[in-house]
């Protein structure tokens, strides 16, 4: 073997050569993107030669949630002289653009408010057992584009349901979707409203002063659940049932949405208040996103670096840094 | 270095008093257990305490002050900590919680590591009785969540053992794979250095290698390393850094094409003319990352100064690298 020189050598030393295996559970939180630069600088250079701690972390790290890209068969096609079919394939999926605009500018039939569901693209069916009313809502309701929509004849409050239950997917720690359920309970009647947008999508008196009618029971298949409730204050229960524990904020906030993926959670409020903790609740940073302004009104993160919120009056910002920066789409 | 070498130390350092390094932090602790939840399971706020004294005394360094310690227990996953603490002690009610929390996770993980159903229902069911533990002599039970301090999620630290488990069931059953001298070093071995790798006959391209490679953050080394030397496939790193696995190939080309630069200027502020760097690099970027094989693994192998043994580690997907030279 061919010797090194010795600046190689003192390099070796300074950066690549481990002290010991580092901690379980510091790979642990390694893994799962909790640890601070400096310490993941520290395992970055243990991993760089340590076989078996590099091993260990690939065969721990968990599935991703990430949508794969979809393959185009372009070369099946090809190959099998059907070029032409391309721009039969382009032109049906314009069509299916279409009809899915007119789809989404037409009128709503719908008799209730949107919920503050917190896992809005995760939402994969709105099963109820429950009234109507919610269970009409399409799944997407808490989309932007379905809350771009026009006018809609107001429900009353009296022909809201109680409560209603949904079948939601969301994100797990390991990466995969699991469905849990999702409790709508009414707290109190609804604010005035013109419209079914109204709530999430058009700012008025009542949407920054006034705090979410409703409140969402989140019962994971793990950890603790978490809920905003009808003062705006955002609560935990690690029953998921009953013994909900007011959390505290660094300084007071009026919540409207609350998502969680795996122990990183976002919370949305009024007047652009956004914050996150990594560590289930226990730390909180108040994440500053220039011009966000108005409320927000859901968030949804398929992995733990790429997520969108979406605001009173309709704005989608999206991140793909874990909630570094965000970009108005 | 042994294979259980990697678990945490079950028990910690002896001192004058489990919870001596806690003195001081009594609002915080009696904060800390109110959000736990420990109560639920019996644990008392004594108990709670000798719990955080156990975690800061085998995680925090001797020289910590109250700051780090502080910074500790706040960012320790408080209430998985306990529920663990509660499962090791035998506590019925923790045990129903963890089996609802865990069990299908931890047999999803172990599906998704081993890639095997029986494989994975084997080291489930094993690492459950590891967790369950046993009763010792002087009825204490020893349990494997003992091991847990609280640090990264219940879950990931479970998915962690998981891949410890079946990383030694496959050295255990794999008979190509060198178990000679299970020291300590050994697991600091990389993989054979190809055959037919090409020496850097001019010193100037070694130093200027060597510079390339300083310049590299500790990330981009490891990304390099786990791609040239230890044999990881895109799919592997992609998860590790929690990425697709397109954007581990693109940063890796990326890399090393950055490289051949930074290469190529060092050569030239070493006395060489353009075209003797690029003859030196010999043009073809496949030559520059034998290079950088090379010289990552010589840096890498050389602090050991000793010769490493092979080991073949693919689980999921293919490397070119683990086993052939790397050729673009």
């Amino acid at each position: 073997m061919k010797p090194l020189t010795s600046i190689a050598k003192q390099r070796l030393a300074a950066t690549l050569m481990p002290e010991a295996h580092p901690d379980l559970g510091v790979l642990t939180a390694f893994v799962e993107h909790s640890l601070g630069r400096t310490k993941r600088d520290q395992i970055f250079r243990h991993l760089a030669i340590c076989t078996r701690c590099n091993q260990l972390v690939a065969l721990a790290a968990p599935e991703p949630a990430d949508v794969l890209p979809v393959p185009v068969p372009e070369r099946t096609w090809r190959q099998l002289g059907f070029r032409p079919w391309r721009w039969a394939t382009g032109t049906a999926l314009a069509g299916a653009l279409a009809l899915a605009a007119i789809w989404m500018v037409r009128p709503l039939p719908v008799a209730g408010p949107p919920a503050h569901v917190s896992s809005p693209t995760s939402l994969v069916a709105a099963a109820s057992s429950q009234p109507a009313p919610l269970a009409s809502v399409p799944p997407s309701t808490s989309t932007p584009s379905v809350q771009r929509g026009p006018k809609s004849p107001r429900p009353t409050a009296d022909s809201l349901p109680e409560t209603a239950h949904l079948t939601v997917a969301r994100p797990q720690p390991d990466g995969r979707l699991r469905p849990y359920a999702a409790e709508v309970t009414m707290q109190s009647a609804p604010p005035p409203i013109s419209d079914l947008s109204t709530q999430t999508s058009v700012p008025d008196a009542s949407s920054t002063q006034v705090p979410p009618p409703m409140s969402i029971v989140a019962a994971p298949a793990a950890g603790p659940c978490w809920r905003v409730s009808g003062a705006g204050a955002l609560e935990k229960s690690l029953s998921c049932a009953d013994g909900w524990v007011p959390m505290s904020m660094p300084e007071p906030v009026v919540a409207r949405v609350v998502q969680s993926v795996g122990s990183i959670l976002w919370v949305g409020g009024n007047r652009g208040a956004l914050y996150h903790s990594a560590d289930a609740g226990q730390h909180w940073n108040k994440v500053s996103v220039p011009s966000l302004s108005d409320d927000v009104v859901a968030i949804a993160f398929g992995t733990p670096t790429h997520g969108w919120l979406s605001t009173s009056n309709g704005e989608n910002w999206v991140t793909t840094d874990g909630g570094l920066t965000w970009k108005r789409r | 270095m042994t294979p259980g070498s990697h678990a945490q130390p079950e028990t910690p350092p002896r001192e004058a008093s489990p919870i001596a390094r806690l003195e001081g932090f009594g609002p915080l602790i009696s904060e800390l257990y109110d959000r736990s939840g420990a109560t639920a399971f019996g644990i008392s706020l004594a108990e709670f305490t000798l719990i955080l004294g156990n975690v800061v005394n085998t995680q925090a360094d001797s020289e910590a002050g109250d700051a780090d310690i502080r910074n500790l227990i706040t960012s320790l996953r408080i209430e998985e900590l306990v529920l663990a603490r509660a499962c090791a002690a035998g506590n019925e009610r923790a045990w129903d919680v963890f089996l609802t929390r865990h069990r299908e996770g931890l047999y999803t993980a172990a599906m998704g590591i081993a890639r095997d159903d029986s494989i994975a229902h084997e080291m489930a069911d094993s690492l459950y009785a590891d967790l369950f533990g046993t009763e010792a002599p002087g009825g204490i039970r020893i349990s494997k969540l003992n091991s847990y301090m609280g640090i990264g999620s219940l879950q990931g630290w479970l998915r962690i053992i998981l891949a410890h488990t079946f990383i030694d069931r496959y050295r255990t059953e794999r008979p190509l794979v060198s178990l000679t001298g299970e020291d300590e070093d050994e697991d600091f071995d990389l993989p054979a250095p190809p055959p037919a790798a090409i020496d850097a006959v001019d010193p100037r391209l070694e130093s200027a290698t060597d510079e390339a490679l300083r310049s590299l953050t500790d990330e981009d080394r490891y990304l390099l390393a786990s791609w040239f030397l230890h044999g990881r496939t895109m799919a592997e790193l992609g998860r590790t850094l929690g990425v697709h696995e397109s954007t581990i190939s693109r940063r890796v080309d990326k890399l090393t094409g950055a490289l051949r630069k930074k290469i190529s200027a060092g050569l030239i502020r070493r006395g060489m003319t353009r075209r003797q760097a690029e003859e030196a690099l010999d043009i073809d970027v496949r030559d520059v990352q034998v290079n950088v094989r090379q010289r990552l693994e010589e840096s890498l192998q050389d602090r050991r100064g000793r010769p490493s043994i092979s080991q073949e580690t693919e689980t999921g997907g293919t490397n070119p690298n683990a086993t052939d030279e790397k050729t673009g």
